[in-house]
């Protein structure tokens, strides 16, 4: 599915079909598809997209090959040693070594045997896949928010896409290499969404789903729809008729981002799955864990919001209850420290590490259809790693480094406090 | 860091208290078996069982800083009566055993048992209490999730948005809450809040410290008055009491002209006037003003003055304009722009609760405040932790946040002590509350693990020697 999403076609024809509205000022296009030298393969293919926004400095929209790519010919490899190596599904390896190739991991062992003259990084801490989040809240709301029309199924978020946004480089100094950016759930239909790295400028799909909102915010007495009734009829109007996007997301093409957050809400989205074959991932519905053998069933994935200090019990005992029993979830990104106090809260609840430190990277990989590129680390995936200074789930514990497609991309001062 | 042989030291510094001498503190533990421990121990303010209890941890974090390993804990009503490696339980007592023990966490900045009128209440002063505001009839839930994440006791405050807020209560997180029995302190500070409201601009917020500095100013005119007053009765006393002797020594010649007076009075045939003497009237008493009162007490330092406050600039004006009061004891709470007065802050020994996660409530460096913690006890602040006396759940929460401020370069022993020792000083319970030392309140917390790992569960709690929470 990313393969086909990203042919210079498919994508022209996403950007094309992007109308100029508030949210996206002005779309000056300039697609090029050209090959990688340094690939040196046809198979590898870099289609570079220019997003203007307005101001004077331009995004570059990059996607490259997917991982599948044959090696190439300049091999630049190099090893990374650590106490521990969490591998992304869950298990981790004590005194693990990862061989990098060219940026992508091209090896994992205990015992492993690198090339000759391979530089070899011992390093103190654990090294784990760089957390992937399948939403976010990061790009600013007029951005992820059109007001005056509720319906927006050719929009495409990754114009509003900014590398240089503060909230991204934040994101990957807390150890988060790979976020999913969402449409408000204020629009009944917000759009595609789009999956990009927090470094290097790397857009890994420019339409992972199509977004779609049950949540109150989407009911508005000034516009229309102004009931949920009317917004239902509405949505399956569109489905029925399955033109453009709507008819991707009929096909089973194009996965749904569901705001679902009270437990009707949840009904009626798998509800809405099951009439029109629909499979994709409910964002916010805190309560899920109640409703877990209907989600089992459903083959909905949940994306749990992060709630800081002081979230309600209920809630809390939910999430942990859905944690622990086996349906696939993954986290959104609203701030660094929310997400792990998130995770330690379910700690303390009784939920296994390991299932936290998969539904942080390959959860929220598979969640955000990238699994094939991020989230663990395997052979072929991109070499996006943290490590860190103890358990990553551990609160005392800090990103002591960031590597994005092998690259060091942050490292944390020596002290950490005494970085200002 | 465990060390055995201190255990003993410890246990004879123990003994050297004379006036509690306790069979069961003898190094190498040997139990006098007769010895009823109760009655050797002053009653705690609670329940007295009169059933010992023997708690065995792996760890004892008797303070921070200062460990045991495979030590005891012997506690009989309601207080700590030894602790040491080696002790035996004496007879008929129950035993607890588990991994790490420690003092009972202390959230100094909490809004647990509040309604959200009496936290906010503009119409709040000095005098109002905290402890009237509290309803133990509602809020177990609250008291319960935050015992069963070894918080023990909390400090609320009331009148955040009042020119000055009310006295603040220092309770146990009992799930059985009571009035009498719960209460630690029904005047542990006064507490209150400059630029609280989200949309408040900068003017409004410097008029706020100034309206707090006229209320300490009334707190100072109280003690001046009083003195006064004091004075000028004690003039007066003595010179009733001057006039009284005089009269009393020349009492019988007095009597004698008195008498001769009267004997001619009556030959004139006319009416005998005594003379009267004229004395200074009695000064009067400064009219009763219960505020004035408590406002007093900040001024002369006995409460604790709490101020949550944010951003530098109202900072900078109340640390300028709060230098008048030598006397006074300032705390600050959320203090998100404190790093620009840390050095200051050290030198005039302000302590800092501070609240490390993100709220956006202002501030220059609001971005970056969970390292705070960290910046500030460099700097040689004393830094507390609290849970931001608004979200009554999130004092649950205290020792994540304590967690989070590790994570962020804080010394592990600085956390500790920012959840026990330092805040049961700073609200002048520390020779009851914050350590598991002889004498204490059994206030106390055992856990599967270290404090601030986040896989770390609550085993049992015990509040003033009784079992409040037991983990299933």
């Amino acid at each position: 599915m990313i393969e086909r999403l990203l042919t210079a076609t498919a994508l022209f024809a996403v950007l094309a079909a992007t109308p100029t509205s508030a949210a996206t000022p002005t779309v000056g296009l300039a697609l090029r598809g050209e090959s990688n030298g340094a690939a040196g393969s046809d198979a590898a293919r870099t289609e570079t997209a220019r997003v203007e926004t307005g101001s004077e400095r331009p995004v570059a929209v990059e996607t490259e090959a997917p991982p599948t790519a044959p090696p190439t010919a300049a091999r630049e490899l190099v090893a990374l040693r650590a106490d521990v190596v969490h591998l992304g599904d869950g298990r981790s390896v004590e005194g693990a070594t990862v061989l990098l190739e060219n940026g992508r991991v091209r090896a994992v062992g205990k015992d492993l045997a690198v090339p000759e003259g391979t530089p070899v990084q011992v390093l103190k801490g654990h090294l784990a896949p760089g957390f992937v989040l399948a939403n976010s809240y990061l790009l600013p709301g007029n951005e992820r928010f059109d007001s005056t029309r509720a319906f927006l199924p050719d929009a495409s978020i990754v114009h509003a896409f900014r590398a240089d946004t503060e909230g991204l480089s934040k994101a990957l100094r807390a150890g988060v290499t790979t976020v999913l950016l969402s449409p408000a759930e204020n629009n009944v239909v917000g759009g595609r969404t789009a999956v990009v790295k927090t470094a290097g400028k790397r857009v890994l799909s420019p339409g992972a789903h199509l977004s779609v909102s049950l949540s109150t915010a989407a009911v508005d007495d000034r516009r229309y729809p102004t009931s949920f009734s009317g917004l239902i009829a509405e949505l399956r109007q569109q489905l029925v008729a399955g033109e453009g996007a709507y008819g991707e997301v009929k096909g089973g093409k194009l996965p749904l981002l569901v705001y679902a957050r009270d437990r009707h809400q949840v009904v009626r989205a798998v509800e809405l799955g099951r009439e029109f074959g629909i499979r994709g991932v409910l964002v916010g519905a805190s309560l899920a864990g109640e409703q877990l053998a209907l989600l089992k069933e459903s083959g909905w994935t949940v994306v749990f919001d992060t709630p800081g200090a002081g979230a309600s019990e209920r809630m809390l005992d939910a999430m942990a209850a859905y944690a622990a029993g086996g349906a696939p979830f993954a986290f959104s990104y609203s701030s660094a420290d929310d997400l792990r106090f998130a995770a330690a809260q379910l700690l303390r609840r009784g939920v296994s590490p390991d299932v936290l430190m998969r539904a942080l990277t390959s959860g929220g990989a598979n969640a955000a259809g990238v699994g094939a590129n991020v989230g663990r680390l395997e052979r072929g995936l991109d070499g996006d790693m943290v490590l860190w200074s103890g358990h990553p789930l551990e609160l005392t514990s800090s990103p002591r480094a960031v590597y994005v497609d092998g690259a060091l991309v942050h490292r944390a001062p020596q002290i950490p406090g005494a970085a200002h | 860091m465990m060390f055995s042989a201190p255990a003993l030291l410890l246990l004879s510094g123990l003994l050297a208290v004379p006036a509690l001498p306790h069979p069961h503190a003898l190094p190498g533990g040997v139990p006098l078996q007769e010895a009823s421990t109760a009655q050797e121990v002053e009653p705690g303010p609670l329940h007295d069982l009169g059933q010992a209890l023997l708690i065995d941890a792996k760890r004892v974090i008797v303070r921070p800083g200062e460990e045991l390993a495979d030590a005891q804990v012997l506690v009989d009503g309601g207080r700590i009566v030894a602790v040491g490696t080696g002790l035996v339980a004496p007879e008929g007592a129950r035993r607890l055993s588990g991994q790490v023990l420690m003092a009972g966490l202390i959230d100094p900045w909490s809004a647990v048992g509040l309604d959200g009128n009496s936290i906010s209440d503009r119409t709040a002063s000095a005098a109002a209490r905290a402890v009237d505001a509290l309803d133990p009839y509602a809020y177990d839930n609250l008291r319960q999730d935050a015992l069963e994440a070894g918080v023990t006791s909390v400090r609320v405050g009331i009148g955040r948005d009042g020119r000055i807020g009310g006295l603040s209560a220092f309770v146990r997180n009992d799930p059985n809450f009571d009035l009498t029995r719960s209460v630690l302190r029904s005047d542990a500070a006064i507490s209150t809040a400059i630029g609280a409201q989200p949309n408040s601009d900068a003017f409004t917020r410097l008029d706020e410290v100034d309206r707090l500095i006229a209320e300490l100013e009334k707190g100072k005119r109280q003690v001046e008055s009083q003195a006064d007053y004091e004075k000028k009765l004690a003039e007066w006393n003595k010179a009733i009491a001057e006039k009284v002797a005089e009269l009393e020594k020349e009492f019988k010649k007095a009597k004698r002209d008195r008498e001769k007076e009267v004997e001619e009075a009556k030959k004139a045939k006319k009416e005998h006037k005594d003379k009267a003497y004229k004395e200074d009237k009695k000064p009067k008493a400064p009219r009763y003003d219960a505020d004035a009162v408590e406002l007093a007490r900040l001024y002369t330092g006995e409460l604790p003055l709490i101020v949550e406050i944010e951003r530098a600039p109202e900072i900078r004006a109340l640390l300028e304009k709060t230098k008048a009061y030598p006397r006074l004891r300032l705390v600050l709470a959320g203090a998100t722009d404190a790093r620009f007065f840390q050095e200051e802050l050290a030198e005039r020994r302000i302590p800092v609760i501070v609240l490390p996660q993100r709220r956006d409530l202002g501030g220059v460096v609001a971005h970056d405040e969970l390292a705070l913690a960290a910046d500030l006890h460099e700097a040689g602040v004393t830094v507390l932790f609290g849970s931001g006396g608004r979200d009554a759940q999130a004092t649950r929460d205290l020792p994540l946040f304590a967690a989070l401020a590790v994570g962020r370069g804080l010394d592990r022993e600085a956390a500790l002590a920012a959840l026990t020792t330092v805040p049961a000083r700073l609200l002048d319970l520390g020779h009851r509350l914050g350590s598991v030392e002889r004498g204490k309140d059994a206030d106390l917390v055992l856990l599967s693990g270290d404090p601030l790992s986040t896989t770390t569960r609550v085993q049992a709690v015990l509040l003033a020697g009784e079992l409040a929470f037991e983990a299933p």
